[in-house]
């Protein structure tokens, strides 16, 4: 079997599979773990494996979109050219695109949807708090990336569908944040804030029992009344647009439920990121959202085996010169290499330290999360990822199996 | 005579540390909070609220909405939404009983939630609050309070936050919330910003357009540049003979050969990290304090305290990149 032969591989058949049946993949994790470049990885298995796929970025990610051959990834779907895919030696069964979220383009287009008529849509797209909520507040780009992710869904042009999220304070905000929304809407808070207090909020008798009135006045010493009135014009101005954004908001949540959709959990190697990916990986189980896996990045290698870092620098000069002392010539004065020898076994251990520390740490989340999801892992590469060729050694990695316990033996004890 | 600006980070009143997430920035927060600590400082370091994973490696601590000392000096808290606007509202309403019927209430727990933006709002707002804390003498309560922004995404959609709040709502106890906050953050004599990067792609492009967006448009200053995660040099003057013996042993397959594999894997790093760094400084031309990647099974007190030794020694002028700059110049 060719070592670049995709969907054939037993190991990594779980995440094949995943790439295969579902339309929907979502990538998630804390910030600076190669979300954006794993994304991008698993679209081009995607396309490999004969699935029409899109990766959708919320970066403006130069360096991707020059690996991908495009000038630039913009909220436009892009075509990836398929000699990209030739100059490793891969055929593509499938087209793939990539494209960027631009956040305010999808919110007005969700404006554009729900308003038929143009005076209200001008009103709304010329409101302060339009303006603020949809270019810049945290939680508008969950909101405008689930409408986003529901389009491509209906439009039904891709097979597959890639999903890089934004970095979040709360883990889950992907989810989390419309359904806050969600719970707002429903409670009628914002449409009684848009009456001002007049019109009775329906499901809350406690706080019939308060008043309304004064709730507004206790609200208004808190927050002040000029920022009740202008936050309750700006809900007024949406009318019926929050019905229109709650059911599409209900219709993304049962989609992410859905045998469609599954889940990637994205990590850095270092502890801090794996006790975020554990954290994130409960939190999913919880809220009975489907995992395909944990991918690992950045694991790093131990060059030598454990007994040769506590060599002597002397044996290591010595085997230096023996090997190689002739052909070094003017650089076979003893003072250099005897310092050169300490300097490559000093450095050994530090990258050892780091290998050792990987594989425990791996070896801890596939106990913490009792086997039940499949782990993958990408080594630390000593260059930057900036080419197609630079990708495909990435699915190489991933798509060659690890597994918690392997990638642990591999970083340990294969030499 | 106007007062001075003060020349070390930590010797700041508010220490903003932003960055993107995964660049150590908790270290960094932590590292500054205890160098203040340490001149005799009374510091609150004050971190983002949600999930706490793992204690601080400082005292090891489990650090939560109320305030706990982890040193002569120092103290940390982690609030939340809850407990943040628990103590605003408490500030402004001047009773409980009304807190507890308004704030408490579903119906308005939903309605807060729902607004994009208020977390952010009453974390800084929290956070200003302990800025104009005075004991019952007048003197401020804390000397230094170091903000460690969430772990993950961009500071900029916290930093701006009193700014939209600012310009949309004209008048009322928000409006002027957000104005004071504004004028903090504004002002270089009372606010650094620290901005933590990793020499690497992604993290470089994140804080070249982060000190643009600060500057720029919201007239933040930058105090500094902090480079994180820096490959210290162990083959100074060798790279040359390293990489050499790499050539000549790439054949073989043996301890030899991964030795000096594994010491090309450091130069490369190296050398990718420093010109990142020197895009860094020509850029950006910020006060840039440098630290070193620790080699470590994980971040512990030791690590701190180097780190905030590093910031204690460090001073907020240009003279580092100058000489670079003057070096450039020469050799060009």
């Amino acid at each position: 079997m060719r070592k670049d032969d995709p969907g054939t591989d037993n190991n990594s058949a779980s995440l094949n599979a995943c790439l295969k049946e579902k339309r929907i993949l979502i990538c998630v994790g804390s910030g600076g773990v190669g979300k954006t470049t794993t994304s991008a990885v698993l679209a081009i298995q995607g396309a490999l494996l004969g699935r029409k796929s899109i990766v959708c970025t919320v970066d403006p990610a130069r360096r991707l979109a020059n690996s991908l051959g495009v000038a630039s990834l913009e909220d436009e779907a892009k075509f990836i050219d398929p000699e990209r895919f030739r100059s490793v030696g891969l055929e593509p069964l499938a087209p793939m695109s990539a494209m960027m979220l631009d956040m305010k383009n999808a919110f007005d287009r969700m404006v554009a949807r729900y308003t038929d008529d143009l005076e209200q849509r001008k009103k709304i797209l010329n409101n302060r708090f339009y303006n603020y909520f949809s270019s810049s507040l945290a939680g508008a780009q969950e909101y405008s990336a689930m409408e986003r992710l529901h389009e491509l869904y209906c439009a039904n042009e891709y097979d597959l569908i890639v999903v890089d999220t934004a970095p979040t304070a709360y883990a889950l905000d992907f989810i989390e944040a419309p359904q806050r929304m969600i719970r707002a809407i429903e409670s009628g808070a914002f449409r009684w804030l848009a009456s001002r207090g007049k019109e009775s909020p329906k499901f809350s008798l406690g706080l019939l029992r308060l008043g309304a009135g004064y709730l507004i006045k206790v609200l208004s010493v808190f927050i002040g009344a000029a920022f009740i009135d202008e936050f309750g014009a700006f809900v007024e101005s949406f009318g019926g647009l929050w019905e229109g954004f709650k059911e599409r908001a209900k219709e993304v949540q049962r989609i992410l439920g859905s045998d469609d959709a599954a889940f990637l959990i994205i990590s850095a190697s270092d502890p801090v990121s794996l006790h975020e990916a554990k954290y994130i990986h409960q939190r999913l189980e919880e809220a009975a959202l489907p995992i395909a896996g944990i991918v690992v990045n950045r694991v790093h290698q131990a060059f030598v085996p454990q007994p040769v870092l506590a060599s002597d620098p002397r044996e290591v000069e010595k085997r230096l010169v023996k090997k190689i002392g002739r052909e070094l010539g003017d650089h076979h004065n003893g003072q250099e290499l005897a310092g050169l020898a300490e300097h490559l076994l000093e450095n050994a251990r530090d990258f050892h330290v780091l290998a050792e520390r990987d594989a425990k740490m791996l070896r801890w989340l596939d106990q913490a999360i009792n086997g039940r999801t499949p782990i993958y892992g990408a080594p630390f590469f000593s260059s930057d990822i900036h080419s197609f060729a630079g990708l495909n050694k990435i699915r190489r990695e991933i798509f060659e199996p690890l597994g918690a316990r392997s990638a642990a033996e591999r970083t340990l004890g294969r030499l | 005579m106007a007062p001075m600006q003060p020349n070390k980070i930590h010797t700041h009143r508010f220490v903003i540390v932003a960055g993107k997430g995964g660049v150590g920035k908790s270290t960094i927060a932590m590292s500054i909070a205890l160098a203040a600590a340490r001149s005799g400082r009374k510091t609150l370091l004050f971190q983002f609220g949600g999930q706490e994973l793992r204690p601080l490696p400082f005292g090891n601590a489990q650090v939560g909405t109320e305030i706990v000392e982890l040193a002569k000096n120092l103290y940390a808290v982690r609030p939340t939404t809850t407990s943040g606007m628990r103590e605003y509202a408490l500030l402004k309403l001047k009773s409980r009983t009304a807190y507890k019927l308004v704030f408490e209430n579903d119906f308005v727990q939903k309605l807060i939630h729902g607004i994009p933006g208020v977390n952010e709002l009453i974390w800084l707002g929290k956070a200003f609050n302990h800025e104009r804390e005075r004991d019952k003498d007048g003197r401020a309560l804390w000397d230094t309070i170091v903000l460690d922004p969430p772990a993950t995404g961009h500071s900029l959609t916290l930093l701006q936050v009193p700014f939209v709040v600012r310009d949309a709502v004209p008048t009322g106890p928000f409006h002027r919330e957000a104005e004071d906050t504004v004028r903090l953050l504004q002002d270089p004599l009372r606010t650094a910003v620290v901005l933590v990067t990793l020499a690497e792609e992604m993290p470089v492009n994140e804080s070249i357009q982060l000190r643009m967006e600060l500057e720029k448009r919201m007239r933040i200053p930058v105090a500094a540049l902090c480079i994180n995660g820096l490959f210290p040099n162990r083959f100074a003057g060798q790279e040359a003979l390293v990489q050499r013996i790499q050539i000549l042993l790439e054949e073989e397959d043996d301890v030899l050969e991964r030795l000096a594999t594994a010491a090309c894997f450091r130069l490369d790093r190296r050398q990718l990290q420093q010109s990142y760094v020197q895009r860094l400084d020509q850029v950006l031309q910020l006060p840039t304090l440098e630290i070193p990647f620790y080699f470590r099974e994980d971040i512990r007190e030791d690590v701190i305290v180097d780190i905030a030794q590093r910031v204690a020694e460090f001073t907020l002028t240009r003279a580092k990149t100058t000489m670079w700059q003057e070096r450039q110049h020469a050799e060009g």
